[in-house]
């Protein structure tokens, strides 16, 4: 084990961490914003410059390695000084219409600037859960006193299942890197380069790549991308509840987190640190989910009449009259003349339960699985 | 006439009003208006940054727009000092907390001017003045080809491979090649370097290479070669195949003529196979050809055709000569000429190895010289059964001119090292080499190089029993029959040592103005890299004679050149913080599997390796302005 102090406290790390990892443990806080640890992608905001004894300059804490005898202060004043800055920057080159619905009438230029935006009908999606959010409080930043810069914001509705509305943008990148290299769908290129280039480059889809699996919607710190399905569905106030499940889709179990209000899924996001998926969903198992309230649903069994049209049942009625007929079909046909397919969103235990019944019951061995296709 | 002062003190003159750069400003002419040119400064590094960190994206760019409103006389509040807090606060910012040197090092013009002549800085209307600006940084200033190597770096962690590629070839035309075997001096500059291993620059160029599946590593379609002007390139070598690289990229139809079979030159009949395959080559070959370029075969200019008629009679305008350095001087040592068999040149050795011959036999040989051309040759015949290999060098490994890495190789595959030797005698037996008799020597004073010479001790001689001598310690530039008439009585266009006498910058043979040379026929056996520099520049330079422009050497290749003399890191400057990210793994074949043919030794990496260790690199850009 190797040492550090950390403001004024002596703690321990393990080599090959960086300063935040090293931080965190010791319950020491340091702010992130652009810090994507999945992907290493980081080094972009300078929200976590801290100050690194014998360095001239401050040092990013997401992306430098905790050093043995390293001396680190987190919250200096000019720390904080710079935190101010790059947050009104940020809030003064985006539009953040959040922190202006709180208060009802001023009119400072970047209340009317932000509101004035395309697509506000809803508060912002992130609302409650935005990373810059949460830093602008924190920091205190006088957002009713800054001067909005001017900014050519495109608003991208084109994909199915999500808005990209790049005035609450904060080129953080974490979208490009999660798709480039957490999904390598490479459908995001980078919106880094020389500047004297292209100024203004964003984050755009080259929709011909990608794959709708949603990742880059999962990693983003802002309200910039959102899902289409829950605009306007829930708001700061609301208790969101999270529910840790098991994608139902396919044979692969990746795990899931339902952000879930009043019964109904707001979200859903991979777990980003739980095998087998690292937090990556595919688009079935990230969007998928509309047949929950599907009015076609059935709630009952249903058995076929005479003339062709359905009667609902009782359980007990449709299993009775199940039993029966793979009973006859196997007195007259034989065990071989059964087949059964176990459908892959069922779990683990209810597959196994019916290749038993067939294996063991029926004495047949036609028993497959639809995750085999 | 100025002088650019460095932190540390180094001094380099240039013809300059005014200097702002990285370390700061000095200005040698009153009529230089500094608020208009710290504007130009602050606009390019605005231009600069990459977007990446927020206080260097919206910190230059503020700092140049309120510079720029200075500049029209428009100051916030009519009250300039205002300005000057505000310019000088966003400089602290910036410097302090941004990612890459380019934030880090430009807004000290700004605040060096604030600090001794805020004055200068009052809103007004400035006349524009004109400025020349350079962007480099050390590893991209040590490569002869200056090829922006923190740019491709940075495409490389960014997942940008194609952008990567064709940033690399934009400057090198062999990325394959100089990727695998280049003796990079970019490294032994890196920054990094400073404070752990130094950024893998040569493999990550090998790595953008092998992501490319193209044939001819072009992916887009080639507009036809549209300008009439012809020019022919003696030479199929790095430095001609560079040249006409670049020409073809311009539009300009030429024709090589190569007196080989193969196009590469040295790279082709020097280097091994087991360091650079034959396919590397075919690829970077076939990528010239594509772009429109012929190449003829089997034609040895100066013989088969003279310059002369090339340009008098066959409708060339412009003859760009890259023959190379193909001969190998004599060893000066007793009974050379008596011996027919087992005493050979590395080159000639070599040369016949590349073509799939072995022409020397026995077990033993001994290998005379310290430079890469004795390593390929030491390692060669270990892959071609010889058991006991030994290299004679005059000095210690130390003053070795090998790549480290070679010789590290050569040792690990069993090759034995004997130094502070050097040879005396030839032994024979009816005209085959027996053996080699060798004074011992000891280091004396440091000659003109700072190279400790070897002298040789009394009486100390003793004799290696072999069956073959190879010496592989130089080689001679033939140019002369090649200029032929055109030479005239007095040897017009070749130097003192009988080299091609061309522009270093330009590549312009001295007393013709259609006639162009660089590599090795001119500067003496190189490097790679140089040679595809020479071509590369060279390539520029053909284009302005042939359209009608003058021929001499650009500012920025000459403030380039001024800042290879001093370092771009001054020692005062604080060195990087230990980079714990482990440096890339190189993988290579295991050693005994390698003597069997001539596979390739080092392999390639996959993404995540390079990613990450592009992800090391500091991005050490520096900004330099002149006016003039
Ligand atoms: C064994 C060996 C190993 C080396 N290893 C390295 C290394 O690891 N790294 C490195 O950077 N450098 C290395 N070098 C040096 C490097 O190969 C040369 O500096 C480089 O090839 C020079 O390029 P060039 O184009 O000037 O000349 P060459 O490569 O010599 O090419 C000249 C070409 O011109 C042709 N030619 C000559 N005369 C005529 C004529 N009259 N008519 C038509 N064609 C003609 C020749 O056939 C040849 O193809 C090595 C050199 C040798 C010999
Ligand atoms: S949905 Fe997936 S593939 Fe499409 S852009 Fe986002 S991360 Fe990339
Ligand atoms: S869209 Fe979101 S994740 Fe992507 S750069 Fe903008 S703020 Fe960052
Ligand atoms: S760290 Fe990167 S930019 Fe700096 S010298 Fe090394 S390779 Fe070049
Ligand atoms: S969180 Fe470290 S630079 Fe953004």
């Amino acid at each position: 084990m190797s040492y550090m102090t950390i403001n004024g406290k002596k703690i321990e790390f393990r080599s090959g961490e960086t300063i935040v990892e090293a931080a965190q443990k010791a319950g020491i806080y340091i702010p992130t914003l652009c810090h994507l640890p999945r992907s290493g992608h980081g080094d972009v905001c300078r929200i976590c410059s801290v100050e690194v004894k014998g360095q001239d300059r401050f040092l990013p804490a997401c992306s430098t390695h905790a050093e043995e005898g390293m001396c680190i202060e987190t919250e200096t004043p000019a720390l904080i000084a710079l935190r101010k800055h790059i947050l009104t920057t940020i809030l003064a080159e985006g539009r953040h219409d959040c922190f202006m619905r709180a208060i009802p009438n001023s009119k400072s230029p970047y209340q009317i600037a932000a509101m004035n935006m395309p697509h506000r009908e809803h508060a912002c999606p992130s609302d409650g859960r935005c990373e810059l959010q949460t830093l602008v409080l924190k920091y205190q930043i006088p957002v009713k006193d800054i001067v909005p810069e001017e900014g050519d914001f495109v608003l991208d509705n084109k994909h199915p299942m999500i808005t990209r509305d790049f005035s609450r943008c904060i080129q953080c990148g974490r979208c490009a890197s999660a798709c480039n290299a957490i999904q390598v769908n490479e459908a995001i290129p980078s919106q880094f380069g020389r500047r004297a280039e292209k100024e203004n480059w964003l984050p755009l889809v080259n929709y011909d790549n990608c794959t709708h699996c949603g990742e880059c919607l999962q990693v983003c710190p802002t309200g910039a991308l959102s899902a289409k399905k829950a605009y306007g569905l829930s708001t700061k106030k609301d208790e969101l509840i999270k529910i840790r499940t098991t994608c139902p889709y396919c044979g692969v179990g990746c795990q899931q987190e339902l952000l879930v209000k009043e019964g109904r899924i707001i979200e859903v996001n991979g777990v980003a640190d739980a095998e087998p998926n690292l937090g990556r969903l595919c688009v079935k198992g990230r969007f998928g989910y509309d047949f929950i309230y599907s009015k076609d649903r059935l709630t009952t069994p249903l058995i076929r009449q005479e003339d062709g049209s359905f009667k609902s049942a009782s359980w007990d009625e449709a299993l009775e009259l199940i039993a029966t007929k793979f009973t006859d079909t196997i007195e007259k046909y034989g065990a071989d003349s059964v087949a059964g397919v176990s459908c892959s969103r069922s779990i683990n235990e209810d597959s196994y339960q019916m290749q038993k019944l067939f294996r063991s019951i029926f004495k047949t061995n036609n028993i497959d699985n639809c995750a085999r296709t | 006439m100025s002088i650019i002062d460095t932190w540390a003190g180094d001094k380099v003159s240039i013809e300059t009003k005014a200097v702002m750069g990285f370390g700061g400003v000095t200005i040698n002419d009153s009529s230089v208006d500094v608020l208009d040119m710290i504007r130009a400064y602050m606009d390019k590094a605005a231009g600069e940054s990459c977007g990446q960190c927020f206080p260097c994206r919206s910190g230059l760019k503020n700092i140049a727009k309120r510079l720029n409103a200075l500049c029209e006389g428009n100051a916030s509040d009519n009250n300039s000092e205002n300005d000057i807090e505000y310019l000088a606060n966003l400089a602290k910012v910036v410097m302090s907390s941004a990612r890459c040197d380019i934030g880090q090092t430009s807004p000290k013009a700004l605040l060096d001017i604030i600090e001794n002549a805020p004055n200068l800085l009052a809103a007004r209307k400035v006349t524009k003045g004109n400025y020349t600006s350079l962007v480099t940084a050390p590893c991209m200033n040590a490569c002869p080809g200056h090829v922006d190597i923190p740019t491709y770096i940075e495409n490389i962690r960014l997942r940008q491979f194609d952008e990567g590629l064709s940033c690399v070839m934009d400057k090198c035309s062999m990325p394959g090649t100089i990727g695998r075997v280049c003796e990079r001096p970019c490294e032994a500059a890196c920054k990094r370097g400073q404070n752990g291993t130094p950024i893998a620059i040569r493999h990550l160029k090998r790595f953008l290479f092998d992501k490319n599946t193209s044939p001819n590593i072009i992916k887009t379609e080639v507009a036809p070669l549209a300008k009439k002007q012809k020019v022919a390139v003696v030479g199929a070598g790095p430095a001609g195949l560079s040249c006409a690289y670049h020409l073809s990229k311009q539009s300009f139809p030429v024709t090589i003529f190569e007196k080989q079979q193969r196009s590469g030159g040295m790279a082709k009949y020097g280097i091994p196979d087991y360091r650079l395959p034959a396919a590397v080559l075919k690829k970077e070959v076939a990528c010239v050809q594509a772009l429109g370029c012929e190449i003829q075969y089997s034609v040895d200019v100066g013989s088969d055709v003279s310059v002369q008629e090339l340009l008098e009679q066959k409708g060339y305008s412009a003859v760009f000569i890259a023959s190379g350095a193909p001969d190998a001087p004599s060893m000066r040592c007793e009974n050379e000429q008596h011996c027919t068999t087992g005493y050979i040149s590395g080159i000639e050795y070599l040369n016949e190895a590349t073509r799939g011959n072995k022409i020397i036999h026995g077990t033993r040989v001994v290998v005379v010289g310290g430079g890469n051309v004795a390593m390929d040759c030491v390692r060669t015949a270990l892959r071609h059964g010889f058991t006991d290999v030994q290299i004679i060098y005059r000095r210690t490994e130390l003053e070795m001119p090998a790549d480290k890495l070679e010789i590290h190789e050569a040792k690990l595959e069993g090759v034995t090292f004997n130094f502070l030797l050097a040879p005396t005698k030839i032994h024979h037996a009816n005209g085959c080499v027996t053996g080699i008799s060798c004074q011992k020597m000891e280091l004396g004073e440091a000659d003109a190089s700072g190279r400790r010479s070897p002298v040789p001790i009394e009486g100390e001689i003793f004799e290696l029993e072999c069956d073959v001598i190879i010496h592989a310690i130089g080689q001679k530039v033939t140019v002369g029959y090649i200029l032929g008439g055109l030479s005239g009585e007095g040897n017009a266009g070749l130097d003192k040592y009988n080299n091609l006498e061309a522009d270093p910058f330009t590549g312009k043979v001295s007393s013709f103005n259609n006639l162009f040379g660089g590599g090795d026929c001119a500067t003496g056996p190189k490097t790679l890299i140089a040679a595809l520099a020479a071509g590369e520049r060279a390539a520029l330079h053909i284009a302005d004679y042939l359209e009608g422009k003058e021929v001499s050497a650009s500012k920025i290749e000459i403030l380039e050149h001024a800042l290879e003399s001093i370092k771009i890191v001054d020692d005062v400057e604080i060195a990087p913080p230990t980079d714990l990210t482990a440096s890339i793994p190189l993988h290579a074949l295991p050693v005994d599997e390698r003597l069997y043919d001539f596979s390739e030794v080092e392999q390639g990496s996959i993404d995540a390796e390079a990613c990450k260790e592009a992800s090391r690199c500091l991005r050490c850009f520096r900004i330099l302005m002149v006016a003039s």
